[in-house]
């Protein structure tokens, strides 16, 4: 155990001789975060659909469609601006507006006499949410309108009628819609007022929503790590090439001492690494104070788990560049589809099961959990295991290797 | 003391070394002699712990090398031929690490590390980066890591290879003390010299094989009282050797289209005779060397060729 802590001090006191490579783990995560920081918008308010309305109709349908769209949530996420069919192509074209709505003329007539009618809506491929948003409140709008047409029919082909007389809309014609809308709403309103069906509306609890940051923390966390993970790893080289290596096995102590030595320092690395990203993450961001030890602990482990798998791999290898380039073909996809990179969040569905089962994706899933969300013990038991297992197999492999071939070769 | 008993050792077909049998005894230098790639430094690796032998034994204190092994290597220092230090740490940190390897510790390791510091002539840069160090001082605290707990027995592999002058008379220095305090020493060099200067009893390997062994009298006697002639020209290897073979106290050591060397007593006497047996076999001489018995002649007889070509 002592030539454990003496080896891992070696290693440490080897890394602070080279602060640039310690930086740069820790630091290239907080620039990518930065970076995606800056693309998204970070906290600032949540994105608008631009939707561009062509209305050839002109109609009462045609208008009703346009106010449905600026009034109650859909005005939280469309900002409508009414264009010309040229202009609206225009813009379109240039990328200047998620969508283009077109209300075709007879758009009213379709609606109100239960004709044929096309909306036409042409989304900007450059964006993916966002068009997304528009074509589902469109879709909401027109299943209210066929209800509408259902129940008042009658009496809005009266109004438009009326509107559409050169003489407009007499009080007897404005009195009969009325009660006929009267009459109808009477009739339907044992069913609706009660409704026949009661729905209890409960809130689900409501749990602390994470910014963006606290969003990405643990997956540029687990970056951090990776490359801490890789770089340590490495040093197995150096050992190697500068003879250190031979000379300790030509010693008494035991190889398995030598390499847990290289893993703690690397756990100590990792953790100083967390506690400034965690740290930053209570005071800056919002991440809850109480679930911090937690995620430190879970997050060494997750390291420790790593740098055993990532020197295995180095032990592999037939020479450094050999190492660097298998570890780094393995370390760099791992991140993309580990949500590091991209949040499980945003990636296709197929795509998060699988990066949550991969190492970091497993181990990034769980300090989500553990930071804002609700970590069941046993969950993380059984991460632990899937985890630790392969890890402890990997060292226990290496040192075999450390012990043989790797070392005289 | 080191006992080697048929140590054998093979990668594959190639055989590294081959029924290597000697004992090397405390308070003295037992020389391993013979040039690169002869098996120095397997032997060493397989005394080590480093290298596991095919075949024989080792025991280093009475301990096996191979079924005891950390109890062999407790006593064992060990001085590679390529240097094994970390850089980016300072010489005491060196020691330091080192030290603990062979588990010392506390106020015993901090003792010793600064004895050495000052034995190795590196008390004044103790705490400089490995990595500023000349070729010289690292060598020097490349000995001293080796030495740092005190070993028993003491490998060294070629420690000299590289090193100035001035620092290879002080790594030679500092051997001797080593022996002097009792230490039991296995020295492998290809260097001629320091084996005749350095050791008690010599060991002449090459091929992996054991060629020759013992005291630097008894391996001169070897060659007897003999000269060694080495002739250069265009020869032909058959008609000179017949009839060089024909004259007393000549003796055809190898012999080529290019270079006769010869084992000749009393040879001043006659080159004469030599060169003209040599014109006489239809041969063409161009360059002459002689030289007294050595442990070069003495290489030269057993492998037919110079200990460094």
């Amino acid at each position: 155990m002592r030539f454990v802590l003496t080896s891992a001090l070696k290693d440490l006191r080897r890394r602070l001789t080279d602060p640039a490579a310690l930086l740069m783990w820790m630091g290239l995560p907080i620039l990518i975060g930065a970076l995606l920081s800056l693309i998204d918008g970070g906290n600032g308010p949540a994105p608008k659909a631009h939707l561009l309305i062509v209305d050839e109709d002109q109609s009462l349908v045609s208008r009703l469609l346009i106010g449905g769209s600026r009034q109650g949530r859909l005005a939280e996420f469309l900002d409508v601006e009414i264009v010309t069919a040229d202009a609206g192509r225009r813009k379109i074209d240039h990328g200047d507006a998620s969508a283009l709505l077109t209300i075709p003329k007879g758009f009213e007539d379709g609606v109100l006499r239960e004709q044929p009618a096309t909306l036409t809506l042409v989304t900007n491929p450059a964006e993916r949410i966002l068009p997304v948003i528009i074509e589902e409140g469109l879709k909401m709008l027109v299943e209210a309108a066929f209800y509408v047409q259902r129940l008042f029919g009658q009496q809005l082909r009266e109004i438009a009628d009326s509107i559409r007389s050169v003489r407009g809309p007499s009080s007897e014609g404005v009195a009969a819609v009325s009660r006929a809308f009267n009459d109808r709403l009477r009739a339907v309103q044992a069913t609706l007022f009660p409704p026949v069906l009661e729905l209890e509306a409960k809130a689900a609890p409501k749990e602390d929503q994470p910014n963006f940051w606290a969003l990405f923390l643990p997956g540029l966390l687990l970056m951090s790590l990776m490359f801490t993970a890789q770089g340590m790893s490495l040093d197995i080289w150096i050992e190697k090439t500068s003879g250190t290596l031979r000379r300790l096995l030509s010693t008494p102590q035991r190889v398995a001492s030598f390499l847990m030595g290289k893993l703690v320092a690397s756990v100590t690395i990792m953790a100083l690494a967390v506690v400034v990203a965690l740290g930053l993450g209570v005071v800056m961001f919002g991440v809850p104070m109480a679930r911090a030890p937690l995620a430190l602990v879970w997050a060494a482990f997750a390291g420790a788990a790593l740098f055993s798998y990532l020197v295995l791999i180095q032990v592999l290898s037939t020479s450094t560049r050999g190492g660097q380039f298998l570890s780094s073909m393995i370390v760099f996809p791992l991140i993309m589809i580990g949500g590091s990179f991209f949040p499980f969040e945003v990636m296709p569905a197929w795509m998060a099961r699988i990066g949550r089962w991969t190492p970091n994706g497993l181990a990034v899933a769980k300090i989500k959990e553990i930071l804002f969300g609700h970590p069941e013990p046993g969950a993380l038991a059984v991460a632990a295991v899937a985890l630790g297992v392969p890890a402890a197999v990997a060292f226990w492999l290496a040192v075999r290797r450390l012990r043989g071939q790797f070392a005289v070769s | 003391m080191i006992t080697v008993s048929q140590l054998g050792k093979r990668y594959g077909d190639l055989v590294a070394v081959d029924g290597v049998s000697f004992t090397a005894e405390p308070r003295s230098i037992f020389g391993l002699l013979g040039p690169n790639g002869a098996g120095k430094s397997t032997t060493i690796g397989c005394i080590s712990g480093l290298l596991t032998p095919t075949s024989g034994h080792i025991s280093v204190l009475g301990h096996d090398v191979v079924t005891d092994s950390g109890a062999a290597r407790r006593e064992l220092g060990i001085v590679p031929q390529d240097l094994a230090l970390y850089e980016d740490l300072n010489a005491r940190e060196n020691l330091a690490y080192w030290g603990a390897a062979y588990g010392l510790a506390g106020d015993a390791l901090k003792r010793r590390v600064l004895e050495v510091l000052e034995r190795i002539g590196l008390g004044d840069r103790a705490r400089e980066p490995v990595k500023r160090f000349s070729g010289g001082m690292k060598r020097r605290l490349n000995f001293g890591c080796g030495v740092v707990h005190q070993p028993k027995v003491l490998l060294l592999d070629e420690p000299t290879v590289g090193v100035d002058p001035q620092s290879r008379v002080r790594l030679l220095e500092l051997v001797r003390e080593e022996v002097a305090a009792g230490t039991c020493v296995l020295y492998t060099t290809h260097y001629m010299e320091e084996a005749q200067d350095l050791c008690d009893r010599i060991a002449i390997i090459d091929h992996g094989k054991l060629l020759s062994m013992g005291t630097l009298d008894e391996l001169r006697r070897l060659i007897g009282e003999k000269d060694v002639l080495r002739l250069s020209g265009r020869f032909d290897p058959q008609a000179a050797r017949r009839a060089l073979e024909r004259m007393d106290g000549v003796e055809v050591v190898s012999a080529d289209e290019r270079t006769l060397r010869l084992a000749v007593e009393d040879a001043t006497r006659k080159l004469a005779a030599i060169f003209s047996a040599i014109e006489a076999a239809g041969g063409e001489l161009q360059e002459t060397s002689l030289s007294q018995p050595s442990l070069e002649s003495l290489f030269i007889k057993l492998t037919g060729r110079e200990l460094r070509e």
